[in-house]
């Protein structure tokens, strides 16, 4: 089993295409950092007026009001979450993961693996692996690049930053507030960090989804397509479902909402208020290992039976 | 004879069609076995069978005395296999290739790898990228690969498609020596039916998923009637001599030679025959026919017959 994790682990990271994705991450924080860092005076006057709005009297706020931990809590701040995490981290998940069988189907090299002595079963537990730890790596890097560059260019401090009361109502929800908190540097750090781990939990989630459509499917494409498609719609369903109770018309999607994958990916959702809901970052985390026990033991069945034409 | 490759009522039916129809085979150990056919007769659905890449209808196939389905593992420590096109993972160097799929077969030492490289004659282009590859040289990897584990039986599916003639010479000459020297049991399906002829010591000839004819390639030949032709004082004489014969079903005098029809084991009647009539014999030559007459002589028969049972 070693020595075939190995060899998808060669596989993977010995192609240039792999480390595309670990660079556009990079520049995407860059790109956000960037502009922020340039009009520093401008950002850190508007966090100190959201700061001191509506408390009343003549306030004096000293100190720093951007360092090094805001850059990581910004990528996880919600309208951009959304994108960075569910479409981009996944996408790229999923393109390694869908084309770990129906790309490797399509060109061929599936025939010259199966026709060695290790059983489909290992081969699809190696490859699944691979696919998770490599879905893990994405949101880590993500996190790095966002930790050095935050740091690299606002030094260091503690974090002052919107206080999200959940993402939608979601299952983060609960114990936040809506002002701007400001975190010591040790505690934020810590946070943020087991918040990107986390994020790789629903990163590895999404890899095991592509990786059961690339089971039977014969093009990563449409096995990365699909997956895509899936969280985008399970995203969709997942907005309307937050919507105020007091909209009737939109009870049915309330009801669906905390059974969809896309709700459970922001499982570290609750690590990023000021009163950290645990149960809620379990219930969401054995969502996640549901759905991937799930995925992987159907993909794990139709990769057995596969008939190897191509 | 140790039968290494056994099909028994061997069938694949993929909805109406019928790939494979009930195919009875036997491959015993040191043959070097050519499985003939035309396109769509079911030679490549067969070999996948042989490896467990897709799953028989109806009957078994057997390596080494056990079946596939049940040994699949167990049994492709002994085989190589080269299936229709070679396919790698082309942003590799060749070596790593072979290296990665030496690691998926129980790892096999360095020297074996230079060894092998060295009989397909890939050692100098070695570390060059696949994608550098001519389809020639790919096949030669492909070759190389199947040797790797040091196999008992190698499967080898158009092992010669694309090879130039220097190319073809060296591959045939490999395959003669690995069954003189090594033992090991060759089955290879081709369309080069002259390389078949040099290489294989037994054929099998199949047809609309049905063995059709098997046997030692020289017994198969020396089938039913062969041409000869005579150098004798008097053809027009010595044709009317041996029009009476029973065995001699064509005897034509043209340009001073005598060509007929003979039964493949009554040449030394003729000449008895042309001697007692007082003629002289200056020479008589057979016109060894060739597996490609033989081949379309069989597929013409099994058209025929196909047509009657309609």
């Amino acid at each position: 089993m070693l020595t075939l994790l190995r060899v998808e682990w060669v596989k993977l990271y010995r192609r240039k295409g792999t480390y595309v994705s670990f660079a556009l991450l990079l520049v995407l924080v860059l790109v956000i950092a960037i502009p922020i860092r340039c009009y520093r005076d401008e950002v850190e006057r508007d966090l100190r007026h959201q700061l001191t709005a509506g408390r009343g009297g003549d306030w004096v706020v000293g100190g720093k009001m951007l360092a090094g931990p805001f850059m990581p809590r910004l990528m996880l701040f919600l309208p951009l979450r959304v994108m960075v995490v569910n479409v981009l981290i996944a996408l790229f998940a999923a393109m390694v993961a869908g084309g770990s069988i129906a790309g490797e189907y399509s060109s061929g090299t599936l025939r010259t693996i199966l026709v060695r002595p290790p059983s489909r079963s290992k081969v699809y537990l190696a490859k699944g692996l691979v696919a998770g730890l490599h879905a893990c790596a994405l949101s880590l890097s993500l996190g790095l690049a966002a930790f050095g560059v935050g740091y690299a260019l606002f030094g260091p401090g503690d974090l002052t930053f919107f206080d999200e009361p959940s993402a939608n109502g979601g299952p983060g929800g609960g114990g936040g507030g809506s002002g701007l908190p400001i975190t010591p540097q040790g505690e934020a750090v810590q946070r943020l960090a087991l918040s990107y781990v986390l994020m790789g939990a629903g990163a590895a989630a999404v890899a095991t989804l592509a990786l059961f459509l690339s089971s039977f499917t014969s093009h990563s494409l449409t096995a990365t397509g699909v997956t895509l498609g899936i969280l985008l719609v399970s995203g969709v369903l997942g907005t309307l479902g937050s919507v105020p109770e007091e909209v009737k018309f939109f009870a049915f999607f309330r009801l669906i909402r905390p059974y969809l994958l896309t709700t459970h990916m922001s499982l570290y959702e609750p690590l990023l208020v000021t009163k950290i809901a645990w149960d809620k970052v379990l219930h969401s985390g054995l969502w996640l290992a549901g759905y991937a026990l799930v995925c992987g033991t159907a993909g794990l069945l139709l990769f057995r039976r596969r008939e190897i034409l191509c | 004879m140790e039968p290494i490759v056994q099909c028994i009522g061997l069938t694949k039916r993929y909805r109406k069609l019928v790939a494979v129809n009930g195919l009875d085979l036997t491959v015993t150990r040191g043959e070097v076995f050519g499985f003939l056919g035309p396109n769509g007769a079911g030679k490549s659905t067969t070999i996948r069978l042989l490896l467990g890449l897709i799953q028989p209808t109806a009957g078994e196939a057997l390596l080494f005395g056990e079946p596939v389905r049940t040994g699949r593992s167990r049994i492709l420590r002994r085989v190589g296999a080269l299936v229709e096109e070679p396919a790698f993972y082309d942003y590799l160097s060749g070596r790593k290739n072979l290296e990665m799929l030496a690691a998926m077969s129980g790892g096999c030492p360095r020297a074996r790898i230079d060894e092998v490289l060295g009989l397909v004659g890939l050692t100098d282009r070695q570390h060059d990228r696949v994608h550098a590859y001519s389809h020639g040289m790919k096949q030669r990897l492909g070759l190389a690969q199947a040797l790797l584990p040091h196999p008992d039986l190698v499967i080898l599916d158009e092992p010669a498609t694309g090879l130039d003639p220097a190319g073809l010479i060296e591959i045939r000459n490999l395959l003669r020596r690995l069954a003189a020297n090594e033992g090991m049991t060759i089955f290879l399906s081709s369309h080069l039916l002259a390389e078949v002829e040099i290489i294989c010591t037994d054929v099998g000839l199949v047809s609309r998923g049905r063995l059709v004819a098997r046997g030692k390639v020289a017994d198969l030949l020396a089938r039913g009637e062969q041409q000869a032709t005579v150098q004798v004082d008097d053809p027009a004489r010595a044709a009317a001599a041996l029009g009476e014969l029973p065995y001699v079903t064509q005897a034509e005098a043209a340009d001073g030679l005598l060509t007929i029809h003979v039964a493949a084991d009554r040449l030394a009647d003729v000449n008895h025959c042309l001697v007692q009539a007082g003629l002289r014999v200056s020479a008589l030559i057979p016109q060894r026919e060739r597996l490609e007459e033989l081949y379309m002589a069989i597929m013409a028969e099994t058209a025929d017959a196909d047509a009657a049972a309609r």
